[in-house]
Formats: C-alpha cells, structure tokens, sequence
C-alpha cells in the first residue's frame, strides 16, 4: 500500500514529490489519494480546479537552483499565459511572486551561484480580517547554508479561475517558459488551501525539531478548529423555526467547545518579567549604590533596582502555579586583576508575596564562569522553576561575586529578565 | 432584550471540561443541566489571565531620575520642577473582553523639586506622582481614563534616600489603582469588547518609581443583544427554555443558542492571547533633568543591528532578547497542530509594533522583529518625522511550552548612510488579525 509523504496534510491538495529520475508526476492527496498528472515530458499539466487555490493558500517548492536558470516553475492560469491565479518564476537568481500579471514580490536566492543548489521557496497567502486585506509571505531558504530570505506583501484577492486555465509544474500552456533546469531540478512542490507559516515551511522541508522535554502540564493543541462564524438566524424566528436550521443542532458544538475551553484555559497566560535592560549598567562585588542593596545568609546580593511586581495569572485546576526563571549574563574580570582570576557570578530568583515577604520561595543557583570579555554578548542562564504564589509576587533577582582570588575585579552585566508561568499538575 | 452581568472575578477557577465532556458525548441523554455545564466551561476560560500589558520603571539602572542627597537650592538645576512630566513607557494593546485594567507600582520614596525663583533655584512644592494614562477605541469613538498615585514624599534630609547598607529595602511603599474604560463607548459601564487601549505611564515631579506594572483584571461579562465577544450568554436560566438544546432562556432569540456557544470559543481563540512584552528607551539613570520622554535608540547603521547593541549584528538565540514561551497557550491546530508541527515546534501570530520615526520624511528605516532564523518581520518607517505607532502582523516561531527556550530579538538598519531612524518604544502581543463580529 502506497504511503503518503509526512508532508502531504490535511489541506494539501497536491504533493509531488521527485523519487529520481525525474519522475515528479505524482500527486498526494489525502482526500483523493494519489493520481498521476498529465506527463508532458518536460512539464505536467493538471486541467481541473483542484489546484486553482487562492487565499488562503501556500505553495512550496524545493528546487536546485542557480544563477543560470530561468523559467516558470508553477503556474495555474490561461493556456495563452497572459492571466495566471499565481506564478513562480526563476530568473537571474531571483525568485518572482507573480498574480494576476503583477509581480508581488522579487526574492533574490541567498548564496546563489552558478551551481545548483537546493533551495525551498515558500509562498504562503492569508487574509487579514482586521485590515480587510489579503497579504503573502515569500520565503527562501538556501538548504546547505540554512539562510532564510523573507519578504510580505498586502494585494488584493487572487484572481478566481476562468475557463480552460490550467496547473502547470514547469512553464504554462504546452510548454512555454519552461524552467531550464528541467524537471529533474524539481524536487517536489506542494500545493494546500492553508496559510502555512515559515516555521512550518522549516519543519517539512529543512530541518524538523527534536522532541522537546518541558516540564510541567502541557495543554494539549486544539483537536479541531471552531467555527467563528456568527449564527444569524432571524431572532424573531420562533424557536420551533429556527430548530430546522442545522446550525442550531447542539450536541455537537457543545461537546466541542467544551473541549477546546480545557485546551484553551492558560489563553492569558503571559509573562510575568520579560525585560531587556536599556544599557545595563556594570556590576561590581561593590554594589553600589549601597542602600540598594541587602545581603542575605547566603551571600547574595538583592538591590531594589531588580525587584519586580509580577501579578500572577490564577491556575484553571489543582496544579500549581510555577515560573521559569531565564537571565542574560556577561561576565568578565577588569584589567588589572591578579594572575589566576577567573569570572564567577552566583544568581538566584526570589519570589514572595510582598517586597520584602518572609514567605519566598527560591529558583535554582547557577553560576556563571565563563569570560565573555568586557565588550562580549554574554549567555542566557536558566535559573529553573520558582513556585509562585497566585495573584500577587514579588520578584528580586540575587546576585553574588563570590569570594576568591581577585573577586574583586569579577564584573558582571544583567541584560535581560524573563519569568514565563505554567502549571505543574500536582 | 433584557441584559445579564456576570461577574468574571468571582468565578470559580477549577472546572474539569473532560468531565462535562464525557456527559454529553454522543449516547448521553440531552438534558438542561449538562447543557448548562458545558456553556459554563467557556466562561470559566476568562478569569485566568492576568496579563501584564506595559511595564515601566528602573530596571536595573544604579539610580533614580530624582537623584538624593542633594541640596536643592544650590546654583543649577537637579531635581524636575513640581510639574514637570516624562513619558516612561508608552503601549498599545488589544483588550481582553471584559477585563479592566488595574496597576500595581513599587516606589521609593518621593524627593524633592525645583524652581526658578528671581533667577534662583529653590525647593519646589513637595509631592510627585505617576500618572497612567489610557485612551479606549473601537475604532469609531475614543475615550480617556486617567489614573494618578502619590506615593509617600520622604522624611530626610532634602528629600533623599536612606544610606545605610540595604536601607531602600525598608522604605518600599506598593501603590494600586484602577482604570475602567467609561461608558461611553461601551454601552454598559465596565464592559470592554473589541477596544484597543493607548497606554502611556508617566513620572511627574520628584517621583522615585521602581517598578510599575499596568495589568489586565477580569471584570464582568455583559451580554445583550451585541454584547457577547468571547463569552457567552446568561447559562443560569431565568425561564424554562422551550428547547433545551437550542436558544437559552429567550424562547424568541435563537441568537444565543449552540452556535453561539461554538462562535464564543472561535472569538476566544482568535482574540485571546499573551502579551509578551514591552521596552522602553526610558532610562532612570541616564536620563536629563529636563527630559520629557527616554531619549531615543538613534539608528544610522545601513546593515542590521541590535535595538540594544551596535556590536550585535543578527539574530542568535543566545542574544540578549526577550522570551517569547508564553506564546506557547496561544497554539491553534491551524498553525501548530500535531499534523502541521508534530508537537515539536509551535507559531503564533502576533502583532508587532514600535513607536518610531525617521528623522527626514525621505529616509527609510527596517524594525526586524525576529524569533528564529526562519521566522521573522519586518516593518517599514518612512514618511513621517513624527513619532507613531508602526505595527504589523507576524507569524512568529514559538516553543510548545512556557517552561522552553525561546529568544524574540529586535534588529533595525537605515535605507541608506546618511539616513536616522529613532525608536523609543516596541511591543509584542498575540493577535492573528481576527476581526470579531456581533
């Protein structure tokens, strides 16, 4: 039994995928299964609507490119190639995004050279109820460099299809403007009625993420989209009338968005600290100025100036309510420091129910020994989970130099807070 | 049609939906009460948020704006005058449906101000404040809501701080207040439906703040007849319902039947979401005596640069940034389902905005607002040398949890040398352009 490609979806209506020797005829569709298109040697054509997609919609495709090639790679339109849906076309390096005669944007290749590459092109068309404008994303990523190019642009709504226009993989109509590096260079293309993002775009095509291990509860993802269109039964309708209409069938709808509330109950949940310091000042075992700062008994170093007020969000069931703690750190020695000095920077997050609350709780101590240099970027520390307390928190960052051999040209930069709430299951 | 008020804040926050589920699965016998219990579940997905829609304060910074220990009637001036305002932060946010804003600020205590009396400067009227204030749209008609905290003035000599070892720790003083959006745009008081908030916290006079916070509290559901984005109507019934099934306790209004209840949760998930952050150029210690707003970030760099460092030059996840983890909550199957991402990486639309301008109208600045290397936004200031509110919306690349790694970095160039562009503010929040209907 024939397998479906893991990049046929449930909105694709065409995947064709190159399986050697140029044989890109073939078409995956989940809800008509697989049907080969019409082979014209040097291009395919497919004559129904299925793939006469407008908005939303997405193509992709994966091609070796270079600089030398040109030519229609996709197209869905008039025969004689003067009215087109939409059209992708290679020339000088340049990707073209073309609708309805306009090209909608130029994407040049990134790295592009006279030898042929892999590349994904990535087009991806939606609609933006707020504005009432149709936009598309164009993306282009150079697979052996991992360099994306992306562009946007607003238009107008892709043209619907008229009669005899055509899907053609490669050049339009019988064969004109076909792509010069042949179907052999097509690697495969996808055609869906779906906005997809460009981060779908680079888990098909270059790279899909490892399984990441969170901790904590995790919400599921919605099993099913929710309508959101409006019921718009006449309200003087009797409600014996308005029973007929399908829309008012309950069971179904009930069951559903009772489901989707589980799944979208933490909706609200933002961070709680999210903070990039403007032009963070330089840290010193000094600490200054020092009223700021208190010393607790394990020899960090609390200042006002990071204390945070965190109203925290409530937790929708019996779990408790956490934050992961994440700061940026540079740390350096100044000039000038005995021999054998190293960096050394002690931090720790203390959450409690008011400023200066007995009742803290407290993430994980990290040290930081790395020497990023005095003008060097630094590197985020993962202080853990800290158990916050609903409603109301008071956050204070702890920092210690530590003792040792030139602790006192140890120096230290914070660039950046952030404490972001999940629920752990209890 | 009559109107029904629920009030948010006191409700219940435990619910179990796979329980309320399990009762009107297909096979179960339709009844009133399950029926009501599975409306309920909706409105027990609004009182969870606590959002924090704009943060201000010091950040870090080894000192005040009102400096301390200075005598205020020496040659010069060093303390604001009494009057004197300075935007610390300014936001632009899409309002939860009915919540309210309250505020939350740490403080110091307040120092002394100037004036300028017969040529000399002199203590000025003791007091300070910060003022927040927000205009409410709806797109069609606006309305202002102004609140103002007068934190305690200090005892000591010229107004100052306390200078013994950690003493700030024991003059901290917590002020609150609230901000409900008027009438007059609501219909009912205290309802807030499709309005965008304009937020800007401003210090005034010898204010010491360190840390305040503007977020979102549940307030009350009003449902009518055009009143029900994202919750829904009346689940206590007040008359027997002719069908269970269908419309709630109006036997004439079908409008508030099933499909609604599906409608509620399709506004829910497009409109609700985190907002991740907000950054302000306002700085506590480096900012003028006389400044009125943080001093621009200036950009003149023609390739991309980090807002907060010109040696920064791209995106890294291991740059200094913000995180953008709590984007995670906000997945839709659309984007991040388990077909479309395999439950290993997720995506959100956002809206992403700055407050900027270009410093001659035919200069043309880019703000790349970037969480992957294939995932980010650019938008485009031109065409005004007038500080405003740029904003577009983005597909931005988030993890599948909050308790993951994720970096949201913000670059920015100039269309040409030569060319300025000016950034004091930015901001991220969850929005996919879903514009809610009656």
């Amino acid at each position: 039994m024939a397998v479906f490609n893991r990049n046929c979806k449930a909105d694709t209506r065409g995947l064709f995928i190159n399986s050697g020797g140029g044989a890109v005829d073939l078409a995956q569709n989940k809800a008509l299964g697989f049907a080969n298109l019409a082979n014209n040697t040097t291009y395919l054509t497919q004559a129904s609507t299925l793939f006469a997609t407008r908005s939303p919609r997405e193509i992709s495709i994966v091609a070796n490119l270079s600089n030398s090639q040109s030519g229609i790679l996709v197209n869905y339109g008039s025969t004689d190639g003067t009215q087109y849906i939409y059209r992708v076309e290679i020339s000088a390096g340049a990707v073209s995004f073309r609708q309805a005669g306009s090209v909608l944007a130029s994407v040049p290749l990134p790295g592009v050279n006279g030898t042929p590459s892999s590349y994904v092109i990535h087009w991806s068309t939606g609609f933006d109820e707020v504005s009432s404008t149709h936009y598309s994303e164009f993306a282009v990523c150079r697979l052996a460099s991992g360099v994306w190019t992306i562009s946007r642009a607003n238009h107008a709504e892709p043209p619907a299809a008229g009669g005899g226009w055509q899907f053609n993989l490669s050049g339009y109509g019988a064969g004109s403007s076909l792509f010069s590096g042949g179907l052999s260079n097509i690697t495969s293309v996808r055609i869906s009625r779906r906005f997809h993002s460009t981060t779908e775009a680079r888990e098909d095509w270059q790279t899909e993420s490892s399984t990441p291990a969170p901790i904590g509860y995790v919400p599921g993802i919605e099993l099913a989209p929710v309508s959101s269109e409006v019921y718009q039964a006449d309200p003087d309708d009797p409600v014996a009338d308005a029973i007929l209409d399908p829309l008012t069938f309950a069971g179904p709808a009930q069951w559903l968005t009772a489901l989707h509330s589980g799944v979208h109950r933490q909706r609200l949940y933002s961070p709680i600290i999210n903070v990039e310091m403007n032009n963070p000042p330089t840290l010193q075992s000094t600490w200054a100025p020092a009223e700021f700062y208190k010393v607790d008994q394990q020899g960090f170093f609390y200042g006002v100036n990071h204390l945070y007020v965190c109203p925290c969000p409530r937790t929708p069931g019996s779990g408790g309510l956490y934050g992961r703690v994440r700061v940026h750190v540079q740390t350096w020695v100044a000039g000038g420091a005995p021999g054998g000095t190293t960096p050394k920077l002690r931090v720790i997050a203390r959450a409690s129910s008011t400023p200066v609350g007995e009742d803290a709780s407290y993430s994980d101590i990290v040290q930081c020994t790395t020497n990023h240099g005095s003008n060097g970027i630094g590197q985020i520390l993962d202080l853990g989970e800290i158990s916050l307390s609903p409603f109301l928190t008071f956050l204070a960052l702890g920092l210690d130099f530590s003792s040792g051999t030139g602790n006192t040209f140890r120096r230290a930069k914070i660039k950046a807070i952030a404490v972001d709430c999940f629920v752990k299951e209890v | 049609m009559a109107t029904r008020v629920h009030d948010l804040s006191t409700q219940e926050p435990g619910f179990e939906p796979v329980g309320v589920c399990e009762k009107i699965k297909g096979g179960m016998l339709a009844t009133q009460s399950t029926r009501d219990a599975a409306l309920v579940t909706q409105m027990r997905c609004t009182p969870h948020g606590r959002r924090i829609v704009c943060r201000a304060g010091i950040q870090g910074q080894p000192s005040t704006f009102v400096v301390s220990g200075v005598d205020p009637e020496i040659p010069g001036q060093v303390y604001p005058l009494a009057t004197a305002e300075r935007i610390m932060a300014r936001q632009r946010v899409r309002v939860t449906p009915g919540y309210y804003f309250e505020v939350r600020g740490l403080f110091l205590p307040t120092g002394p101000a100037q004036q300028f009396v017969l040529s000399e400067w002199k203590e000025g009227k003791p007091g300070g404040s910060v003022r927040i204030d927000v205009t409410w749209s709806n797109g069609v008609d606006t309305s202002t809501s102004t609140v103002k905290i007068n934190p305690a003035v200090s005892l000591l000599e010229y107004k100052g701080l306390p200078t013994a070892i950690g003493s700030c720790w024991n003059v901290l003083e917590v002020k609150e207040a609230s901000l409900t959006p008027t009438e007059i745009i609501n219909n009912e008081p205290g309802w807030t439906e499709g309005l965008t908030a304009d937020i800007t916290i401003v210090a005034i006079g010898g204010v010491r703040p360190l840390d305040i916070v503007v977020y979102e509290s549940p307030g009350k559901a009003v449902h009518d007849g055009t009143h029900r984005e994202g919750t829904l109507s009346g689940y206590h019934f007040l008359l027997k319902p002719e069908y269970a099934m269908t419309g709630l306790s109006y036997p004439t209004q079908a409008i508030l039947g099933s499909h609604q209840a599906n409608k509620s949760m399709g506004d829910q998930r497009s409109v609700w979401g985190p907002v991740l952050f907000n950054w302000s150029s306002w700085n506590e210690d480096t900012a003028a005596v006389t400044a009125t707003e943080g001093a621009p970030v200036s950009i003149t760099q023609t390739a991309f640069r980090d807002l907060s460092s010109t040696g920064i030059t791209g995106y890294a996840s291991t740059n200094p940034g913000w995180s953008v983890a709590s984007g995670a909550y906000a997945r839709n199957i659309e984007q991040s389902g388990s077909l479309e991402l395999r439950d290993k990486n997720g995506c959100i639309p956002v809206t992403v905005r700055a407050w900027a301008r270009v410093t001659s109208v035919a200069h043309t600045g880019t703000i790349r607002f970037q969480t992957a290397d294939y995932a980010y936004r650019d938008l485009t200031v031109t065409g005004s040398t007038t500080f405003q509110w740029y904003s577009g919306l983005a597909w931005i690349r988030v993890p599948v949890h909050a308790s993951l790694d994720s970096l949201l970095q913000v670059l920015c160039k100039v269309g040409g040398v030569g060319q300025v562009m000016e950034i004091r503010h930015v901001s991220v929040e969850y929005g996919d352009g879903h514009a809610v209907e009656q």
